[in-house]
């Protein structure tokens, strides 16, 4: 192992304290160096750096999924195995594109070790929306399009043009993914609903609505005139759907 | 004993021959404490250690503030233990800020944030081997000569040491190779020690202390939620361990050329701030009063 190996390999061992005794056991001079490792003491330090690691990357732009996942596994878990998932690996700085939290909790989901979380995948979406997708966006940077492929791909919806005065998200989900990013405890049925999401001046604008906003969102995106939303999802519900839209900014 | 002679090619300037005083080590883009509320305020500091994250018109701005006051640069891009490092974008930053602060030297642990393409969240600390110190040495030899002042080396603070070598050992090793001058760091020291169960001092007989130029010290946190005490580098965000202070007592008058000794305040309110200037400069207080009457600002 060259010293740069070595170096990787400590940085490993630190996400994953328990791969300790196998790199022991392949003997060699590399196992000499980290030989001198105590274990209790890596077990301490992994379990520290990864709290902090959690708090500091992930907690502040992924409150609700946090705080929910949680609820599965305690914190100092969660946080052990997000760190030390194949996909922490791929994190850039801090985890900006957030695919080492994203990917990480999708693939824990996906090994059972969360139980039975239907609502994961929404509250994954809605808060990566909020915190990186669109503020990412905003700023001309990057995303990480395999990653939205998987997480945004069947539950969003694109508008622009027409009377839409800016881009419009239209993030699908049956959770209240609103109210657990904002930490009020909301106990409801699953129930179907649309989350728009647009950048306006550095900050994300939202509005909840019902399902029959993707339909409004359509013919808003096709320059159609409050009529014709009318018709198609109520007057009622137009007339609010609407008001709600020109408040956040969205439509003239 | 160390050598008084050893040549340290510092240059002119006010730490290029006496003892300095007590600096405070600052981050420019703290709101706390905020550097020019601590210029107003003239506390009790003879010097400013700036660090910019690598932005130069940070370093700018502070000069042109400080009027008189002599600063020191603290670079951390520089990853002096990584093979091949650092990077051409690195160097000219360090260059550029090293010259925009006006400092005679450039401080840089022997740690790195980054491995290849990774983002480190935590300093990775020199591996405590001879190979690590040979690759530090190359290095900083190379960064020596490229920087505008001199590269001086810093200990880095450690909670899982890796390696059979005492870090005292492998920092002498590099800065003998790459002949250049050394910051050590006390509290980094004393994580050091915590993590063998050694004394706060040992090794320090077989250090060359004549190439140490500066002396840091910091607030830190214990952590000993899971069994051995973690030692958490807080810096102004937590109060100066009493041994660390201790430590400075001891120490300092044992470098011959000490030019300074920096509290990093990076996160204190200006009251800590305040009492860690005065704990520090009681600790030193032998060397502050044998300075020279023009070289003592405060």
């Amino acid at each position: 192992m060259s010293l740069l190996e070595q170096m990787q390999a400590v940085d490993r061992l630190v996400r994953r304290p328990g791969d300790l005794q196998a790199l022991l056991a392949a003997g060699g001079d590399d196992a000499a160096v980290l030989a001198t490792i105590d274990a209790r003491r890596l077990d301490a330090v992994a379990r520290m750096q990864a709290l902090l690691t959690l708090g500091r990357w992930w907690q502040p732009r992924f409150p609700g999924a946090v705080e929910s996942l949680t609820g599965a596994l305690p914190q100092e878990e969660l946080a052990l195995a997000l760190v030390g998932a194949p996909a922490f690996e791929r994190a850039e700085g801090e985890d900006v594109k957030a695919t080492a939290f994203v990917l990480g909790a999708l693939d824990l989901a996906e090994r059972g070790r969360l139980g039975d979380a239907p609502w994961l995948e929404d509250l994954l979406a809605y808060e990566y929306l909020l915190a990186v997708g669109l503020p990412r966006r905003a700023q001309g940077e990057p995303v990480d399009e395999a990653l939205e492929a998987r997480l945004l791909g069947p539950r969003t919806r694109w508008f622009e043009g027409g009377r839409l005065a800016r881009r419009v998200v239209a993030l699908t989900v049956a959770w209240p993914v609103g109210a657990w990013h904002e930490g009020t405890v909301e106990d409801e049925e699953p129930e179907p609903r649309v989350h728009a999401l647009a950048v306006v001046d550095d900050e994300v604008a939202e509005v909840e609505a019902p399902v029959p906003a993707l339909d409004a969102l359509t013919l808003l995106a096709a320059g159609r005139d409050d009529k014709a939303i009318a018709d198609k999802v109520g007057k009622k519900n137009a007339s609010r759907l609407l008001g709600w839209l020109r408040d956040a900014e969205m439509i003239g | 004993m160390p050598r008084m002679t050893l040549d340290l090619r510092l240059p002119d300037g006010p730490f290029a021959r006496e003892f300095v005083g007590v600096g405070v080590g600052i981050d420019v883009h703290n709101d706390q404490p905020d550097w020019r509320r601590l210029l107003r305020e003239r506390l009790p500091f003879d010097f400013f250690e700036v660090y910019t994250r690598g932005l130069v018109a940070g370093a700018h701005e502070v000069r042109a503030a400080a009027g008189d006051l002599p600063l020191l640069y603290h670079d951390d891009d520089l990853d002096p233990i990584v093979p091949g490092a650092p990077s051409e974008a690195s160097l000219a930053a360090a260059r550029e800020n090293l010259a925009a602060v006006g400092a005679p030297w450039c401080v840089s642990e022997l740690a790195t944030r980054r491995l290849g393409a990774r983002y480190l969240d935590f300093f990775q600390p020199i591996l405590l081997t001879d190979e690590a110190a040979r690759v530090a040495a190359d290095n900083l030899s190379r960064i020596d000569a490229a920087l505008p002042g001199r590269i001086v080396a810093e200990n880095p603070p450690y909670q899982l040491p890796v390696g059979p070598l005492h870090v005292l050992e492998v920092m002498a090793r590099a800065i003998d190779l790459a002949d250049v001058p050394c910051v050590l760091d006390l509290g980094h020291l004393y994580s050091f020690q915590l993590c063998r169960g050694l004394p706060p001092l040992a090794g320090l007989d077989d250090f060359p202390l004549e190439r140490v130029v500066e002396l840091h010290v910091a607030g830190a946190e214990l952590d000993r939620r899971w069994g051995p005490a973690l030692y958490r580098d807080a810096h102004g965000a937590a109060d100066i361990a009493p041994e660390v202070l201790e430590m400075l007592g001891e120490v300092a008058p044992r470098c011959p050329n000490l030019r300074a000794v920096t509290i990093e305040v990076e996160e204190a309110t200006v009251g800590r701030v305040k009492d860690q200037l005065r704990q520090t400069r009681a600790a030193v207080r032998p060397l502050l009063e044998r300075r020279r009457p023009a070289r003592a600002r405060s």
